[in-house]
């Protein structure tokens, strides 16, 4: 029977009761990748959320035509398929196991049933996930922010409409 | 043995202690109890408000009254800043009425509008992700006409998260949600940026590609 990897110094779930803790248990899934194996492959499902308790994972995306754009290396601890969790079930960009990894798998359709039933427990996790996507938020909007600066203070030629640019990525904007 | 209608009082002047207390509970209460009723009746006004706004609607009866038990009626005339871009993050805002407009600073002093919100038309939230971040404001949202809203202060929401409130944690879920949606729609459009820039011909795209994706999660 494999080995369920510790729960303890994940940030994700330092809030939770032990109680809490066994409530989440009850949904959650050892699980183990080779170094090399996809874990989600883009625009595949992403139908499981890991918590990464060991290992490293790679993330790319493919952004211009036949080029694979390499997004982040990511180191346990982590969290990944959570934009899964709160969005819809595709997955935005592959990752793949760079060394053996680690993982608890949090089914999705099991969470959000349980936030559906209002489980302290899972409302909690959710807590955390969102304190992390207000962050990062804070942080694309500031890049996004200096990138149009930039590019309308060096815009001299009149073939660049940095205004539309701009438009369409502040139209998003979180304050 | 000195009735309650004639006692010594300190000046020395006998006066009827019972009915000094009693006028001054009469006082006491009656004010108390006037100001009670006006509280009850603004959170029941706000909390009722609240109810016909989407953001809220998945909150019990009771956990609205919780909110609202740390919530405050706000008002902003034309012109005063709601959320300051650059300032701590604050509050949570429901702006019931009147409209604002939402702007960022870009260099060289100058702004760039990003939004109007009319919330005559609907209830709008701002400043949720103050709630959940530690970052700075990053836009201005000022009033242009006189808006009427609900202020819930972080501080109240977070010491909610310390006691373990439930009403706390599935507001972070609504909050989780919908800045989780907002990142997807702005990541396809950061990728649909990065391609256009490299349609003009774009020198800078490599230095460009790796600002606008260093955030990416997935």
């Amino acid at each position: 029977m494999p080995r369920t990897p510790s729960l303890d110094g994940i940030p994700l779930f330092e809030r939770l009761s032990p109680d809490e803790r066994d409530e989440l248990a009850e949904i959650m899934a050892p699980a183990t990748f080779a170094a090399g194996t996809s874990i989600y492959r883009e625009n595949g499902p992403e139908e499981t959320l890991f918590v990464i308790t060991s290992g490293t994972v790679e993330v790319h995306k493919k952004i211009l035509p036949g080029r694979r754009h390499h997004l982040a290396t990511i180191q346990a601890p982590a969290v990944i398929g959570e934009m899964g969790l709160l969005t819809e079930p595709r997955a935005a960009a592959s990752v793949t196991a760079r060394t053996t990894v680690e993982a608890h798998g949090i089914d999705r359709d099991q969470l959000l049933e349980m936030l559906d039933e209002d489980s302290l427990a899972a409302c909690k996790v959710v807590y955390e996930i969102g304190r992390t996507l207000a962050e990062r938020m804070a942080r694309t909007d500031e890049s996004i922010s200096s990138i149009i600066g930039h590019l309308e203070r060096r815009n001299a030629r009149p073939d660049q409409d940095p205004d539309i640019f701009g438009d369409r990525l502040l139209s998003e904007w979180g304050f | 043995m000195p009735t309650n209608r004639n006692v010594l009082c300190e000046d020395g002047t006998l006066e009827s202690r019972k009915r000094m207390e009693d006028a001054f509970r009469g006082i006491g209460f009656g004010h108390i109890i006037r100001e009670a009723h006006k509280l009850h009746r603004g959170m029941r006004m706000t909390e009722e408000k609240l109810h016909r706004v989407r953001f809220f609607e998945f909150l019990t009866d009771e956990e609205r009254s919780e909110f609202m038990e740390g919530a405050e009626s706000a008002t902003f005339e034309p012109g005063v800043e709601i959320i300051s871009e650059g300032e701590e993050p604050s509050s949570l805002f429901v702006l019931m009425s009147g409209r604002v407009e939402v702007r960022k600073r870009l260099s060289g002093g100058r702004d760039r509008l990003l939004a109007k919100i009319d919330a005559d038309r609907e209830a709008t939230v701002v400043g949720e992700r103050g709630l959940l971040g530690t970052n700075q404001a990053s836009a201005t949202v000022r009033a242009t006409s006189r808006v009427e809203g609900i202020r819930i202060p972080r501080e109240t929401f977070r010491r909610m998260i310390s006691d373990g409130r439930p009403a706390a944690f599935k507001l972070s879920y609504r909050i989780a949600r919908t800045l989780a949606m907002r990142l997807t729609r702005l990541d396809e459009e950061i990728v649909e940026a990065i391609r256009d820039l490299e349609r003009r011909g774009e020198t800078d795209l490599e230095a460009f590609q790796d600002r606008l994706i260093t955030e990416w999660t997935i």
